[in-house]
């Protein structure tokens, strides 16, 4: 094969994927234009990729369930995770710190009290549950469960009744406060490590409170 | 998310807090929603004739720690990924057990068999994917057909990013071959 179209080929993967540096790229869509043969190269790469995405689940032929939930008899119970007393230790100094912190730096910045408390009152308005997100970008990796949990408050808030709705959206809101207090505070000083911890540590925990709230709804049936 | 998907989902958290708890109807409810998924990797990455053992040990292992899942991720994310870690660490086992085909005389058996037309397209495919050489066939199964990034692949695998696109791109470029596309 000549070599321009092999170079070209052993690219093809990752043209299809848009991952190619610009200067590949470009040689690349430049070869295609003109080369029929490299085209269909490219396609059948890309029917490859299409026909694999519809590869689904298989159902074994045989219920592989008995042998499993005999295991599961002999070894009991789950082991249950749990921490250690030096651990715990441990994470209370973390967290005697970081609150410590917070107060600090929200009180340096001149920036609205961050909550020092999920109860804290409040007299002002209450948005709805799962209403417009904070602008703060959510961490990639809390996004999808963050997304599934408000769908499920969304699906189950009339099942509950109005005054635990208040006061749902009430501690939400003080979370939602504190994601955008934090969230600005980093964007005046995006190198600060510190505030941007403290921000994906606010996000984890609303991330905690909505699965407790999604606990409840559960519990409303 | 739609209100059945919502209520799935809220079935699975509530079978997933029985489970850790010792239930093991829930646990067979997470076992029935999940299986396929699990079967279908073992059989891909592996072969038929293990997957059955596979797929068993994956949910054995699952229900020893299930302790441990802490709702980070949903259910099956965690599961899927416990999978494709218990089947990586079986393969090495698995070769010097009782010595691992390599691709060619599946790829034989291939070119001899007829090939089906489209509505039979998904068998050729299950059987090409089976007659890619080992690497290939995990970079490409875990990539294209299960969605995990080079870099995740990198990490499970043990190899770098560079050699997970290498394989991935030889691996398609086999099933064009084997599949004539």
């Amino acid at each position: 094969m000549d070599e321009r179209h092999e170079w070209v080929q052993e690219r093809l993967s990752e043209h299809l994927e848009g991952s190619l540096p610009a200067i590949e790229e470009e040689r690349v869509q430049r070869h295609l234009a003109v080369c029929e043969a490299c085209r269909d190269v490219r396609a059948g790469l890309s029917e490859v990729r299409g026909l694999a995405r519809r590869l689904g689940p298989i159902e074994p032929p045989r219920d592989l369930w008995p042998p499993i939930a005999a295991a599961a008899s002999r070894l009991g119970r789950p082991e249950r995770f749990s921490f250690s007393v030096p651990q715990l230790a441990a994470a209370a100094v973390v967290l005697i710190t970081l609150s410590a912190s917070s107060a600090w730096w929200a009180k340096g910045g001149g920036g609205p009290t961050p909550p020092a408390s999920v109860a804290e009152p409040t007299t002002a308005p209450v948005r709805p549950m799962t209403a417009a997100q904070p602008s703060a970008p959510v961490p990639e990796e809390l996004a999808a469960e963050l997304d599934m949990l408000e769908g499920v408050l969304l699906a189950g808030r009339d099942r509950l009744d109005a005054n635990t709705v208040h006061v749902l959206e009430r501690n939400l809101l003080v979370i939602e406060r504190a994601i955008e207090d934090s969230y600005r505070a980093l964007s005046l000083d995006p190198e600060n490590e510190f505030v941007r911890d403290h921000l994906r540590r606010t996000y984890e925990r609303k991330l905690e409170y909505l699965r407790e709230v999604s606990r409840i709804v559960d519990l409303a049936g | 998310m739609g209100g059945t998907a919502v209520a799935e989902q809220v079935q699975e958290q509530d079978d997933v807090r029985r489970a850790v708890d010792g239930d093991a109807e829930a646990f067979e409810r997470l076992y029935r929603s999940h299986v396929g998924r699990v079967y279908a990797l073992a059989v891909r990455m592996v072969d038929v004739e293990r997957a059955d053992d596979l797929t068993q040990e994956v949910f054995i292992r699952a229900w020893n720690k299930l302790g441990t899942f802490r709702g980070q991720a949903r259910f099956g994310t965690w599961l899927h990924r416990l999978a494709v870690n218990l089947i990586l660490s079986r393969r090495e086992t698995l070769k010097a057990r009782d010595g691992r085909r390599g691709g060619g005389d599946d790829v034989v058996a291939l070119a001899a068999s007829p090939r089906r037309e489209r509505p039979g397209m998904r068998m050729d495919l299950e059987a090409a994917v089976r007659a890619l050489p080992e690497r290939a066939r995990e970079v490409f199964v875990l990539y294209d057909v299960e969605g995990y990034s080079h870099e995740e692949i990198a990490d499970l695998m043990d190899v770098s990013v560079g050699t997970s696109k290498s394989q991935l791109h030889r691996a398609r470029m086999l099933m064009r071959e084997y599949l004539e596309l």
